[in-house]
């Protein structure tokens, strides 16, 4: 028997960075395949692939048993009964439930579509989630979050045609309740008699562990192992998760520890919380890079913005001025359509004004010496800042920050999606403008990027679970702390 | 399925409670300073002039429900009134084939706005230009001849209920079954709030917005035809001040700019109310050099005052 999806020697790059590197895969008929790893393991890429979201670099994707050419996308997926339900949600959020499913479903047609749209979503939200309490005729806003998370996976198993077969469910508990999330694990385990695939994909290992046949652990764009559920448990899927690392063995702490055993007295914190209290709070000394780590959104960016915002209100006292590094750079970055150079002076007019007017020949003299000294390789400084690569465009914003009088760099990931040219000049800068006194709050989802930290702490549900010095930490810490 | 009796729905009185409030709010001052305007010719006076602009508040309904906007409608309909008041009579066939023209024009805009995703706001002003130099082109000062057919419509005197009030409530009924029975209206606001999720569940976005804006020029069409038959006269300008007051009806109505939500009552209403201000103001002595003025300041205050219930999530609409 051909499995349902099979993946063949499948890579996929954006630019010059893997996100999945040949990668094989099979999936059967009625099994459940859980995929678990750390952030930018493969997993969003591996599905996104799967459900023609966009196709691989190279490699060979099988559909019963069928190369798929280029034209296969997410309306082949579709018919060929492969749904995925998003992480995002895909509802109209101004339509009600049963609109939702006309949407939905283009099959369901005639004069009493409100009666069969409301059949086919009540009828699996029933089997799925006893006492949901969803009325189909209410408006997809008026729910509320878990609510709509369940209308969101019900839908997907809705099935006009009967022609369902493979289900991918990515981190489809992160809205649900306990009781709702087990409804959903409970329903998957029924599934077995239906033939119906599952790929389920969470951070819950619990969960992975309670309702999948196999385990599929992931990093870096390749397989670790795939192992059998009932023959596994948490701690070896940790393990798994955080094993090969020997192609980066020079994982020790790049910074030295002993300056700020010195000056431990509270006078020194330029960051501090406003109120002591029982969970774990950041500090920041003047010349320390400290690192938010974890797994990607669990309030890692939400800290950056309320320190950057921290005059009045918020958790943190800030003590000097702050800059922020966005990791986002097409959306928060750049000003698309100025030259570089004004995009490197943004933050420090006052540097460059002469006589209360911004002097054009002092804003080329700062974008010269940041030239100079990241090695920005543009053909001419007043270019508009979108002719430059990613990285320089990175590079260019990340002097911004550092021309700024700001004393501390929040740093939102801010090597995401550039090239390791770029982040070794990152990193170089970093280490220098340390030992000038400046600080930084970074936020990173690379593991090797934490070697250039003083302190880590860990996050989890919004909320910081732990603080790691660098010196001790091990990436399995981070691991165990974050699922 | 014994669940679904259980849960209650929100009663629908709140729900259309800010149309219904603006529009009391202009009608009663009315009826104190001209209690006999409660008559059959009276609402009939009243409401006329109103039809026009309920059509073309419903051509800006159709584009703001997916997100764009039509910023040549003002002039569209001042086109219309010269093509119906002038060309019509002259040269029937021209006519249709001018009227058919601009159809077909809407419908490839709708597709350009989708294809190349170019602001529809940029397109649609100058787009503008273009209506009003045809319409200067056909009719180069206030005049013309509406044929009879037309002018005698308007004009039309049913027994007991006044024309006016039967077509309010025939077009919001009308209205009503397109948005929330039909496939194409689900389409639609589907679109307005999540174009992606549509798009991916297989439909063409393209051919509904296609549909859509030959609704707009149809509407327009619709809005020109009526207004030349009540003031039975050609002018290129006379609808000019259309296009914004039939965004704040929208607006005013429950719909907006980002799209997605709409009401049929509403957009019948606020389009109502935004006639009767101008009505108020004549019976209340302003002086016309004021008119203009005052009528702005009250539709930025209902406008305000909507908003801010808006977002305090007090109003809903259907």
């Amino acid at each position: 028997m051909n499995p349902i999806v099979e993946f063949k020697k499948i890579s996929k790059y954006f630019g010059n960075s893997r996100a999945l590197h040949e990668m094989d895969l099979a999936i059967n008929k009625g099994q459940r395949l859980g995929i678990v790893g750390h952030n930018g393991a493969g997993k969003s890429t591996l599905v996104n692939i799967l459900t023609g979201l966009f196709p691989a670099t190279s490699g060979d994707l099988y559909i019963d048993g069928e190369l798929q050419d280029s034209s296969y996308d997410i309306f082949k997926a579709n018919k060929m009964g492969i749904r995925h339900v998003y992480q995002e949600l895909s509802l109209c959020p101004n339509l009600t439930v049963r609109e939702n499913m006309l949407v939905f479903h283009p099959s369901i047609s005639g004069s009493h579509w409100k009666q069969k749209a409301e059949q086919l979503i009540i009828n699996q939200l029933d089997l799925i989630f006893p006492d949901h309490g969803i009325a189909a005729y209410q408006i997809v806003n008026n729910l509320t979050l878990g609510q709509r998370q369940m209308v969101e996976i019900a839908k997907a198993f809705t099935s006009p045609e009967d022609d369902l077969r493979l289900i991918i469910l990515d981190e489809p508990t992160s809205a649900l309740d306990g009781k709702s999330s087990q409804q959903l694990i409970d329903y998957l385990n029924s599934l077995k008699e239906k033939d119906l695939s599952v790929i389920y994909i969470s951070h819950l290992l619990d969960e992975v562990l309670a309702s999948t046949d196999q385990v599929l652990v992931m990093k870096d764009g390749v397989e670790v192992k795939t192992v059998q559920t009932k023959k596994t448990d948490r701690k070896q899927i940790i393990s798994l998760m955080g094993s090969m690392v020997a192609d980066d063995k020079d994982d020790r702490p790049v910074v030295s520890e002993e300056k700020h055993d010195v000056v431990s007295d509270e006078a020194a914190f330029i960051i501090e919380p406003r109120k002591k209290s029982d969970d774990v709070q950041i500090v920041l000394r003047k010349g320390e890079v400290i690192g938010l780590t974890g797994l990607a959104g669990h309030g890692q960016t939400d800290l950056l913005l309320d320190l950057y915002d921290s005059s009045f209100s918020g958790e943190y006292q800030v003590h000097v001025p702050v800059s922020f590094l966005p990791g986002d750079r097409q959306n928060d970055g750049v000003f698309s359509i100025w030259s570089i150079i004004k995009n490197i002076t943004a933050q420090s007019y006052k540097s460059s004004r002469k006589n209360g007017l911004i002097d054009t020949k002092k804003e080329i003299r700062i974008a010269e010496k940041w030239q100079e000294q990241i090695d920005i390789k543009a053909s001419s400084l007043s270019n508009r800042i979108g002719s430059l690569s990613g990285g320089n465009q990175q590079k260019a914003i990340f002097a911004r920050c550092l021309q700024s009088p700001a004393e501390i760099v929040l740093m939102d990931d801010p090597t995401r999606g550039v090239d390791v040219g770029t982040k070794m000049a990152i990193y170089d800068l970093i280490l220098r403008e340390k030992a000038e006194g400046r600080s930084f709050v970074w936020y990173t989802t690379e593991m090797n990027e934490l070697k250039y930290c003083d302190r880590l702490y860990v996050f989890k549900g919004g909320k910081i679970i732990t603080e790691l010095t660098t010196k001790d930490a091990v990436e399995e810490d981070i691991l165990k702390a974050s699922f | 399925m014994i669940t679904q009796k259980l849960i209650k729905r929100r009663p629908l009185s709140i729900e259309l409670l800010m149309p219904f409030v603006s529009i009391v709010l202009v009608f009663v001052p009315i009826v104190v300073l001209k209690p006999n305007i409660l008559n059959y010719f009276g609402i009939h006076l009243l409401l006329n002039m109103a039809i026009p602009l309920v059509l073309a508040t419903i051509a800006q309904m159709f584009a703001m429900t997916i997100g764009e906007i039509d910023f040549s409608l003002g002039n569209l309909v001042s086109l219309v009134t010269c093509i119906v008041g002038t060309t019509l009579a002259k040269n029937p066939v021209l006519a249709i084939a001018l009227l058919i023209g601009i159809l077909l024009i809407y419908m490839v805009l709708g597709a350009l706005f989708y294809l190349k995703n170019i602001p529809s706001i940029v397109v649609t002003i100058g787009l503008s230009f273009i209506w009003t130099g045809v319409a200067v082109i056909i009719q180069p000062s206030p005049g013309g001849n509406v044929p009879a057919w037309i002018v005698n419509m308007m004009g039309y005197k049913p027994p007991l209920i006044p024309m006016p009030l039967l077509f309010m409530v025939g077009i919001a009924i009308i209205l009503m079954l397109i948005l929330f029975r039909t496939k194409f209206g689900v389409l639609l606001r589907g679109v307005g709030g999540n174009k992606r999720a549509v798009e991916q569940s297989g439909h063409s976005v393209l051919k509904v917005q296609m549909f859509v804006f030959l609704l707009v020029g149809l509407f327009g069409i619709l809005s020109g035809t009526a207004l030349a038959g009540i003031t039975t006269s050609a002018d290129a300008r006379i609808a000019q001040n259309y296009t914004m007051i039939a965004v704040a009806s929208v607006l005013l109505g429950g719909g907006s700019f980002s799209g997605g939500t709409v009401s049929a009552v509403g957009v019948v209403l606020g389009a109502c109310t935004m006639t009767m201000v101008g009505t108020l103001l004549t019976f209340l002595k302003v002086s016309p050099d004021w008119q203009i003025g005052t009528q702005g300041i009250i539709i930025l205050a209902v406008l305000f005052v909507n908003s801010q219930l808006k977002q305090k999530g007090r109003v809903r609409y259907v």
